[in-house]
């Protein structure tokens, strides 16, 4: 099957589990593993909802593997106020045949990065700990990938505290070495990744197709909607996949980007620097400059990416 | 109609010159004194610029005092290349006969607040050095201030660094102080501050207008524009004066503000906590934001009736 | 005999450490982190003390490459631009083993009980292979650690190199909660080689004690240089303390160590308050006092076994 090679680095998750379907049915990508991240929820939940999705797409073949259990230097928290005790919403999917594979996460990027000749790409939806571990263990591998997209930061206010986007607030440290890594990189930040929705009426319809797929991704919705309390449900990390679908309806910008490590109120904000040029001439030796640079995707055309997750998910 | 009595500290500054000019000359003001702060420039070419500046207003009676030289903690880093070596542009002003006070810029505020029975209003237009020492200092007058209205701060981006606005990045402290004290806040943050600006066209009319202040602003935003090479050029501080002439032009937001005094890259970011509520419910153990004070933030300003604001007093 | 992987960035101290734990301890492994010299530098010195020391059955797995957020810092001021100057020893023909040391330490934690680890370069690796696999906090019985000070620093005032290198390494390393012994300067400046050591040294009659003689005066030299009285034995005490630990006296303490401090980043704040001011249990044994006479009894005793 041809297609673009890709690694999905998870920590499933209701988006997650909606970025996994869009993944595994469109013929487009070529998934060739799937690595878990504790995160949302703790990394057993992680593997197990992993496994279960893949089946619910009919993708079981695609090797799942275990990751870092903890961020690098903090302690574990979750999230299942927003994604339910089991990381799915509530939702109850048919138990997978398949397990995870003997090898850490780790190991497995790392020998499947040094088996190709090709350069892969590998998109990272949950907190960066497995990335950041592998780059330091395995150095090399940076030069064999094509491009990391990973969902996490915020230009703008963030979620999991004010300043602060989740995955990037769970392990700071670890988004810290990815952003200095010199890996092209795409930022799907919190700005972009909370407009691409569907509201009741679609939600339902999903729900009501013949097509598996759909109907578990209307029901994956429909918790959020339920647990959110609000009109309309977003795809959340799904959209991250889906700039590689459509790369032609997201606009970007490439900026400098570093990582708060030791604010009081800013822990985990991903900062920026968008002042215009002569204005950064003001900065003199006060404050340690940013060494990091990725592209950020600031805007992106809502309808096609709508009209992108619906259409894959049935294919 | 009475004029509002303020105190205006200020670190004289091409936009503090704009502002000193529009304050003295709009009749709903009564500026009660002018204290000085290091900032843009060192506090004693601030004092002589702001002397000179009143002077040129026709307000040498108002009492101008000196206040402090350096920030709380930080090392002073002024702001030259913004204002000029004398920092007013490069514009020489007629050199006034009158004297800053005696008495400290802490010390005057004190007496003024003090002796006073109503309630005044600080506009504070520079580092915070001075606001901070004398809540500090003197923690009694702090009932008597109304409302501070402060320049600083940003929710976008900075400008002296990416996250930081100047006068917070440079006495970060002084700024915890103050937005924590309980006084009632006004703040007329970067974002705003902006875009309140006129083009190459009005500078030049107001530099040939009669009226000496109007010329004079004049002067100095035409210095901006020449140094930057920018079609236009923002009045700065003066509109944070602006907004107490014409509350109905901005909206402001009561929101929890916090100073960010540790972080490596975010030293001096107002963090300012803009989720809606029902997220910001969702923090977990110690993840918690502790924001403790909630401040009325310009979010945005009606920026024509700004300007209306700006050239009707100004030429008043 | 106690099972041990050593941890190192070889290093003078560390060349003594690993002869010294060779004769007396069950050494599974030699693992090589950046520290004194680059990763390079210091794998190819493990790579010539276990030719040198004819412990070739040793295997020596190569580990970090650099701190794990910080750029690497060296200390060829004190060991020589190859991280072990001072001695003709030829380049390494030894091969590596396979894989990288956080693996080795995993696997071979996994697959041993009781095993020791004798960390003495940064705690890069360490941390690493904790935080990969956190059943490791079970499976491992102690640490002896040389790192840290409960007084003053040496690579700046207030931190030692090891841990100052990689902070928050140690950090991660300090609360994993595994029994720890913390051997740092102040214990490791009671023990310095001087040139009556390296005299009775020469007398030894195998090749190993005169190479030893010579990377010892070399590292005298740079000693002296930098106005200290001797050649401080550091990463050797923390063997000693497994091989004989009568020979140390430990004391319980609270340490943590400090990764955001300006001037005291890498610093082990060790509480040595009265007890009575104390406010949080002590989490590892800090070595205090050393018997210095018999530590180098026993390092010359050894040297004659090779």
């Amino acid at each position: 099957m041809s297609g673009r090679n890709i690694f999905l680095d998870v920590d499933t998750g209701v988006d997650d589990a909606l970025a996994l379907l869009l993944a595994a049915r469109s013929p487009q990508l070529n998934v060739k593993g799937v690595t878990c991240v504790a995160g949302n929820v703790p990394i057993d939940r992680v593997v197990r909802n992993t496994l279960d999705i893949l089946n619910v797409a009919d993708a079981s073949h695609i090797p799942v593997a275990r990751g870092m259990e903890f961020p690098l230097l903090e302690n574990m928290f979750n999230a299942t106020e927003i994604h339910g005790e089991n990381g799915l919403g509530g939702i109850d999917l048919p138990a997978s045949g398949s397990t995870v594979i003997d090898k850490h996460a780790v190991e497995f990027l790392a020998g499947e990065i040094d088996n190709t000749s090709e350069k892969v790409t590998i998109v990272a939806l949950g907190p960066l700990t497995n990335i950041a571990t592998l780059f330091r263990i395995y150095p090399n591998v940076v030069s064999s990938i094509e491009q990391l997209v990973i969902m996490g930061g915020a230009i703008g206010s963030g979620n999991i505290t004010s300043t602060a986007e989740f995955n990037i607030r769970q392990d700071p440290e670890a988004a810290d070495v990815v952003f200095n890594s010199d890996v092209p990189t795409l930022l799907y930040v919190w700005d972009v990744f909370t407009r691409v929705r569907f509201d009741k009426q679609e939600v339902d319809e999903m729900i009501a197709s013949d097509n598996n797929c759909k109907s578990i991704a209307g029901k994956l919705l429909l918790s959020y909607l339920t647990t959110k309390k609000e009109d309309t449900a977003g795809i959340g990390d799904a959209g991250a996949v889906a700039c590689l679908l459509i790369p032609e309806a997201i606009t970007t910008a490439v900026m400098p980007i570093s990582v708060e490590l030791i604010g009081e109120h800013t822990r985990g904000q991903t900062v920026f620097d968008q002042r215009k040029r002569k204005l950064s001439r003001l900065q003199p030796k006060i404050q340690k400059s940013i060494s990091g640079t990725t592209e950020v995707v600031m805007d992106l055309d809502v309808e096609s990416f709508r009209n992108v997750f619906v259409d894959n998910i049935v294919k | 109609m009475i004029p509002r009595n303020i105190f205006l500290d200020v670190d004289t500054g091409v936009d503090d010159a704009l502002a000193l000019l529009l304050a003295a000359r709009s009749p709903n003001l009564n500026i009660k004194g002018v204290t000085c702060v290091s900032g843009n420039v060192p506090v004693d070419l601030v004092v002589r610029n702001t002397l000179d500046v009143l002077e040129a207003a026709g307000a040498s009676h108002v009492p101008v005092a000196r206040g402090m030289d350096v920030p709380l903690l930080e090392t002073m880093v002024n702001a030259a290349e913004i204002h000029g070596k004398n920092g007013l542009g490069g514009i020489e002003l007629a050199k006034s006969a009158s004297e800053p006070l005696n008495v400290h810029a802490v010390e005057f505020l004190r007496r003024e607040l003090t002796d006073v029975s109503d309630s005044m209003t600080i506009v504070a237009l520079g580092p915070l050095t001075n606001i901070a020492t004398l809540i500090r200092a003197y923690p009694e007058v702090v009932s008597k201030i109304d409302e501070i209205v402060v320049m600083g701060g940003a929710i976008g981006p900075g400008n002296v660094t990416p996250t930081a606005e100047f006068n917070i990045r440079q006495d970060p402290e002084a700024a915890d102080i103050v937005f924590g004290s309980g006084i009632p806040i006004l703040l007329y943050i970067w974002d705003v501050f902006i875009k309140v600006a006129f083009v190459r066209s009005e500078i030049e009319s107001f530099s040939n207008s009669s009226n000496n202040s109007v010329a004079l602003a004049g002067n100095l935003l035409m210095s901006m524009l020449d140094r930057f090479g920018r079609p236009e050029t923002s009045i700065g501080d003066a509109g944070a004066v602006a907004c107490i002439l014409n509350a109905n032009a901005i909206t402001a937001k009561q929101l929890p503000v916090a100073v960010e005094l540790s972080g490596k890259y975010t030293r001096g970011q107002t963090v300012v906590d803009q989720r809606p509520p029902d997220l910001a419910d969702l923090e977990e153990g110690d993840l918690q934001v502790v924001m403790p004070n909630t401040i009325r933030v310009v979010v945005d300003v009606d920026v024509n009736g700004l300007r209306d604001t700006f050239v009707e007093h100004l030429g008043k | 005999m106690t099972s041990v992987i050593i941890d190192c960035d070889p290093g003078h101290d560390d060349a003594l450490a690993i002869l010294l734990a060779a004769k007396h301890l069950d050494v599974l492994g030699i693992t090589t982190v950046s520290g004194n010299e680059s990763i390079d530098n210091v794998t190819s010195n493990a790579l010539k003390i276990v030719e040198f020391g004819n412990l070739t059955d040793i295997p020596v797995i190569r580990g970090a490459e650099g701190p794990l957020f910080r750029d690497a810092v060296y200390a060829s001021h004190v060991h020589g631009k190859s991280g072990m100057d001072g001695a003709e020893i030829p380049e390494p023909t030894t091969k590596l083993q396979e894989g990288h040391a956080v693996d080795f330490i995993i696997d071979t934690a996994m697959s041993t009980s009781d095993l020791v680890l004798l960390p003495m370069g940064p705690l890069t690796n360490i941390a690493l292979a904790l935080r990969k696999e956190p059943k490791l906090r079970d499976r491992i019985k102690l640490m002896s650690i040389m790192g840290g000070s409960s007084t003053s620093g040496n690579y700046t005032a207030a931190a030692e190199f090891n841990i100052y290198v990689d902070a928050e390494a140690a950090d991660i390393v300090f609360r994993s909660e595994i029994p720890i012994l913390m051997s740092g300067l102040n214990l490791t400046r009671q023990v310095l080689a001087k040139q009556e050591h390296i005299d009775e040294i020469r007398e030894i009659n195998n090749s190993t004690a005169q190479v030893v003689a010579d990377l010892l005066t070399f590292y005298l030299g740079t000693s002296t240089r930098h106005s200290h009285d001797g050649a401080a034995m550091h990463d050797p005490c923390a063997v000693a303390a497994m091989i004989d630990p009568t020979m140390i006296e430990f004391e319980p303490m609270h340490v943590v160590v400090e990764t955001t401090g300006t001037h005291t980043y890498g610093m082990t704040l060790c509480d040595v308050r009265p007890g009575s001011v104390k406010s949080k249990p002590a989490n590892m044994e800090v070595a205090v006092t050393i018997d210095s006479d018999r530590f180098f009894k026993l390092l010359i005793d050894t040297l004659r076994m090779y």
